[in-house]
């Protein structure tokens, strides 16, 4: 009786493949994880985008709860459904805002409706105040759940209040706890999971029932973003009325129009084009990645394999059967990645989006995994796994069955047509961006809509043509690493040696480095760049850990005391420097109500440095006083630089320092007057305080102040007289940088001593380097995992070299040294391909998308110099160290390297 | 004539109990220096191993081997006169005796592929730590003693059977060092290529290296001082040079 083994019944490559597979399971494994994790990462990444971004539906559930609708006040005649609010693009005409009776006057009898009242404004807790939304509404109202939805304690009665998530997750707030609005605590009664706005940021909200104590004073406090809303169980009008309501300054908005507007449950992932190409290029990137890198492991378990491919050729086997046996494994192994991927991706994602939930990060709209996603994901397994068997299948039809039979070590021919258009694709890549560039500058920095169009293509043309034209070129760059490598030691000579000349093993190696350091090169570039524009995009009110307390400007306000500021700042932070900066008097507010300010007859007018338009000069740090009255040793506090007596002697003899040159006039001098607003009169006057020689200090950094001069100059020139002496102002250094607790306090204790009293303190941006730094360790260790895995599949086919060295007399130290320059050499290459085409993505995606020349972080060099070097590590302790010696002397078997005695 | 290697009473078992197979035994035999000993015999006579245990590969045998590592002309590199066993050697022991007393060729050359000719003859010198400089000049001397210069930057798929089996001698005798152990060399040469190299190992022995060669081809064990017969693990006749052997060889296969 015949017993058919397991795949006995399939077609001979089907089965010789499927039988391969299962007995070199661990490879097999190893293709289906290098498949799995970069596809698992990019659907979870999609989930958790997806997740967080609100449907239709959200909208109506986060805005309207269960009401059917809602009337608000609204400021034009025309308004959007969606957002009852005002369309400006069309014609509109100015209505005037419908107040909260006549919102009510328009529910229809038998109507049930809520209103809902907000303001931004402050409340405290523990002290400390904290700015958020303040509501007054009746959130137990059933119109309202799915807006307000209680999650602990209970809901409010009487003077007590309701809390929001963001509130008790970052002021530890809790039911029993209590809240200061106004200048009374009232107690938390429960914790609700509210937010204003569908998708936005959670904003900390208190909400108070209509008949609490501080909703009157709600009331009275106009707002032009938060006026009254109406939440009504039905009676909306039809569509065709809307105009007539507006018009009485009324917008509507139903449920039922709303969500017949879209499919309510679809959600746009990203917020535009940019965000979409981004996925587009993570997506091909990644999975170019998985291809090469599975494609890498098939393609060195070929070389094992191949006695039994040539004796197949041998025996009358077409190529394309043999290329079947390699794309059966790619799509079973391909399947088996799709299927693990996807639920690996959804609990990463879960895990993520109920962290972020749980903290307050982000709004969380819910789970979505959209079934297109998921096919999507399979389907691009799929294809990965059968993409990754044709990485050895290419070259299967070229296998040569006498010398694959003999094991014949011939070099791999050097496939110079390939290499050739790998070389002409890097110039032609190399080429646009330099004629971009051209453009650009022929452009004269005004790029026109069309041009813009053009570039982007440009781009996005090269960089596809930049990495492929790369990946051809490796065996040329693999050559060149073994015509380097002839003059160098033994043991570098012999791993760059063998790298070059067998290039069946390495190209396919490198090749996978490459990608990998592609991917985590573009993470870590991204990442650098994203917080480089939170630094950029930072509003700095003073440098870093700087706080300035800056005297009221109210005629007749008391002077500051800056000594008191000192001991209520140091209180919190201590503080290694203090100064006081004495700024004119002669600025502020009259009695009568009418301003008094000094001027400077500015170069640039929209930079006036001591008017109300500070807020034109991006480049000032506002928190400084303009000008300000003291000695040269205040030259470093002003300006970050060192004092120098030629300073010392320009304000000694009447001149100024100035900081900056738009405090200058068209002939470069410093021109001040003074004038004086009285309140209600159309003009002022002003007489010319005097012009003053200039010495130009070039700050270090954002400057702060713009003019410094001496008391007597100041006297002199009646800057300040005695009627208006020179107002202190007090700086301080402080020790490390305040938490947002910290800042908290000292605003909270310096406003103790004079609520008038305008206090700055400087944190810096809120995110830095952490995040990069997490972006490379997260990237570093993939990329290491990738080198690793891929330098010790590949060394298996050095076991014959290893046992030869060995027979020769060299220990295992010279393996280890062997294998550990091998991977020096595979990480590095490939490091720094994978990451100078990362640098030119990431340089052309922000030029292209956000107009932006990025800065380069430098924390890719870890990429390209501390991988290899760990890598190298790792082959050194990977490395048997009896192994080689083992095969010839323990089994006392010379045959292992030849001889059959 | 001074004895280059000596073997006393040496026998090599695998395997233990019923699995257990005797490769070698009780085989006692000398090769002198500049002697040219041809091992002869069929397949799983043990001549291998019996190549294995003399090479410092296999110190699984009983019974005494002793390598006499010092010339009669007192060579520079050798570490001690006294004659050595390598199954008294560490681990380090046994790779510096491949290093500096015991050359080995093999059937399929086994060169090291990203080697040049010249580095694959200097790589027991470097492997030894001599001097790069110094080791190349070396392996140039025994490069040219294989008649093969002018080829010596070629890799090993740039060079012909033959070309690439004078390499490894070349490579087994550089150094100055006096055994030459032969594992079926001209296996895989045709007969004239063959007899190219049978030249070379001849002219060696003439120069004072002790030759120890495993062949089947009789027409080459004739080049031999003296040729050993092994069956079974056991010498079973050693005969000097004769015209030919092909006479004791199939009086011995049978």
């Amino acid at each position: 009786m015949i017993t058919l083994t397991p795949g006995s019944r399939l077609p001979l490559a089907w089965r010789i493949g499927w039988r391969d597979m299962t007995r070199d399971w661990r490879r097999g494994a190893l293709v289906v994880v290098l498949i799995m994790i970069p596809l698992a990462l990019l659907i979870g990444v999609v989930i958790a985008g997806t997740s967080l971004q609100p449907s239709l539906r959200d909208e109506v559930r986060v805005g309207l709860g269960s009401a059917a609708g809602k009337l608000t006040s609204v400021e034009c005649s025309a308004q959007s459904l969606r957002y009852a609010s005002c369309d400006y693009s069309g014609a509109t005409q100015p209505v005037e805002p419908a107040t909260e009776a006549e919102l009510l006057a328009r529910v229809p009898a038998g109507h049930h409706s809520v209103v809902e009242r907000a303001v931004f404004g402050s409340f405290a807790v523990d002290g400390l105040s904290y700015q958020g939304r303040l509501v007054a509404t009746d959130a137990a109202d059933p119109l309202l759940r799915g807006r307000y939805d209680l999650q602990s304690g209970a809901w409010p009665t009487g003077s007590e209040v309701l809390v929001n998530e963001a509130v008790a997750v970052r002021y530890g707030v809790a039911p029993g706890d209590s809240v200061g609005l106004g200048d009374r605590e009232y107690p938390v009664s429960g914790i609700v999971h509210h937010h204003p706005w569908a998708g936005q940021d959670p904003t900390p909200v208190v909400v108070v029932g209509p008949q609490h104590p501080f909703a009157a004073e709600l009331a009275s406090v106009p707002s032009d973003s938060y006026g009254p809303v109406v939440y009504l169980d039905g009676g909306l009008p039809p569509v065709s009325d809307y105009p007539a309501w507006n018009a009485d300054g009324i917008g509507v908005t139903d449920r039922d129009v709303l969500l017949g507007l879209d499919d309510p449950d679809s959600v746009a992932l990203g917020t535009g084009g940019g965000a979409g190409v981004l996925v587009l290029m993570a997506t091909a990137a990644v999975m170019l990645m998985a291809i090469l890198v599975a494609g890498s492991a098939m393609a060195i378990g070929a070389q094992r394999v191949r006695r039994v491919l040539a004796l197949l050729s041998a025996t009358g086997a077409r190529p394309r059967m043999l290329r079947t046996i390699f794309a059966v494994q790619g799509l079973v192994l391909g399947a088996v990645a799709a299927v693990l991927a996807i639920p690996v991706a959804m609990a990463g994602a879960g895990v993520f989006l109920a962290i972020a939930d749980h903290w307050q990060w982000a709004q969380v709209m819910g789970f979505r995994m959209q079934s297109t996603w998921g096919l999507a994901g399979g389907a691009t397994a799929l294809l990965a796994g059968t993409l990754a068997s044709a990485v050895p299948g290419f070259r299967i039809g070229a296998v040569d069955p006498v010398r694959a039979l003999s094991e014949a070590h011939r070099q791999a021919r050097l496939w110079v047509a390939l290499v050739g258009i790998g070389l002409v694709a890097l110039s032609a890549a190399a080429v646009v961006v330099v004629a971009l560039r051209v453009d650009r500058l022929r452009a004269a920095r005004a790029l026109t809509d069309e041009l813009a169009f053009q570039h982007s293509i440009a781009v996005m043309v090269a960089a596809g043509v930049a990495i492929p034209g790369v990946l051809l070129a490796i065996p040329l760059a693999l050559r060149g690493v073994a015509a380097v490598s002839g003059r160098t030691p033994l043991v570098w000579r012999m791993a760059g040696r063998d790298l070059g000349r067998s290039r069946h093993r390495s190209v396919p190696v490198v090749a996978s480095v490459v990608a990998g350091s592609l991917v985590a090169g573009f993470a870590v570039a991204v990442a650098g760049f994203t917080v480089d524009q939170q630094v950029v995009g930072h509003q700095w009110r003073a440098r870093l850990d700087e706080a300035i307390v800056s005297p009221p400007e109210a005629y007749g306000a008391k002077q500051l005391d800056p000594d008191a500021v000192l001991g209520a700042v140091a209180a919190v932070v201590p503080v290694t420097e203090f100064h006081v900066l004495l700024t004119p008097g002669i600025t502020g507010s009259l009695a009568d109500g009418g301003s008094s300010v000094v001027n400077l007859e500015v170069l640039d007018r929209s930079c006036r440095s001591l008017s109300v338009a500070v807020g034109d000069c991006p480049e000032r740090m506002w928190a400084y006083p303009s000008i300000v009255i003291g000695d040269v040793d205040l030259v470093p506090v002003l300006a970050g630089v060192p004092a120098t007596p030629a300073m010392r002697d320009h304000l000694a003899s009447g001149g100024a320092l100035t900081f900056s040159d738009l405090v200058l006039d068209s002939r470069g001098n410093l021109e001040l007057s003074h004038s004086v607003w009285p309140r209600g009169a159309d003009t002022g006057t002003e007489h010319r305080l005097g012009s003053l020689p200039v010495m130009q200090v070039a700050p270090n950094g954002n400057y702060g102040a713009s003019v410094l001069v001496s008391a007597e100059t100041a006297e002199r020139i009646g800057l300040v007289t005695a009627e208006q002496p020179a107002k202190p102002a007090a700086w301080l250094k402080l020790s490390r940088t305040p938490t947002e607790k910290e800042q908290a306090q000292i605003q909270a204790a310096v406003a103790a001593l004079d609520p008038q009293v305008w206090v700055s303190v400087e944190a810096g941006p809120p995110v830095g380097s952490p995040i990069v730094w997490a972006t490379v360790a997260i990237s570093g260790a993939v990329l290491l995992l990738i080198v690793v895995v891929i330098t010790t599949l590949a060394s298996g086919d050095r076991r014959r070299d290893d046992a030869l060295l060995s027979v020769l007399g060299g220990g295992p130290a010279l393996r280890r040294r062997v294998a550990a320059a091998q991977a020096l050499w595979l990480g590095a290459l490939g490091g720094v391909m994978g990451v100078l085409l990362a640098a030119y993505l990431t340089v052309a995606f922000f030029r292209v998308y956000m107009g932006i020349l990025p800065s380069i972080p430098e924390h890719l060099a870890v990429l390209i110099i501390g991988v290899p070097l760990l890598a190298a590590g790792i082959a050194w302790l990977t490395t048997p160290g009896r192994a080689g010696l083992r095969d010839a002397l323990i089994s006392g078997r010379p045959q292992a390297i030849g001889g059959d005695g | 004539m001074t004895p280059r290697l000596e073997l006393v009473g040496v026998s090599r078992t695998f395997g233990v109990d019923e699995l257990a197979v005797p490769a070698l035994r009780n085989v006692s035999m000398q090769a002198d220096e500049g002697e040219f000993v041809a091992i002869m015999g069929p397949s799983g006579s043990g001549k291998s191993t019996l190549l294995a245990i003399c090479g410092c590969l296999d110190v699984g045998y009983s019974g005494e081997v002793l390598i006499h590592p010092k010339n009669s002309g007192g060579g520079r590199r050798a570490r001690s006169v006294a004659p050595m066993d390598p199954r008294t050697l560490s681990m380090a022991g046994l790779a510096r005796c491949r290093r500096q007393l015991v050359g080995l060729v093999f059937q399929q050359y086994n060169l090291v592929p990203s080697l040049t000719a010249l580095e694959n003859i200097a790589l027991p010198l470097e492997l030894d730590g001599v001097p790069v400089r110094k080791a190349r000049k070396q392996a140039f001397d025994a490069l040219t003693a294989v008649d093969l210069v002018g080829l010596e930057d070629r890799f090993a798929d740039q060079l012909s059977g033959g070309q690439q089996q004078r390499v490894a001698i070349a490579r087994g005798i550089v150094g100055d060092r006096r055994l030459l152990l032969a594992d079926e060399p001209t296996g895989a040469l045709d007969s004239h290529t063959g007899e190219e190299i049978m030249e070379v190992l001849r002219a060696r022995a003439d120069a004072g290296t002790t030759v120890l060669m495993v062949t089947h081809d009789a027409r080459h064990a004739a080049w031999a001082d003296r040729v050993v017969f092994l069956r079974d693990g056991r010498i079973v006749d050693s005969a000097e040079s004769i015209s030919d052997p092909s006479v004791l060889l199939a009086e011995h296969s049978a």
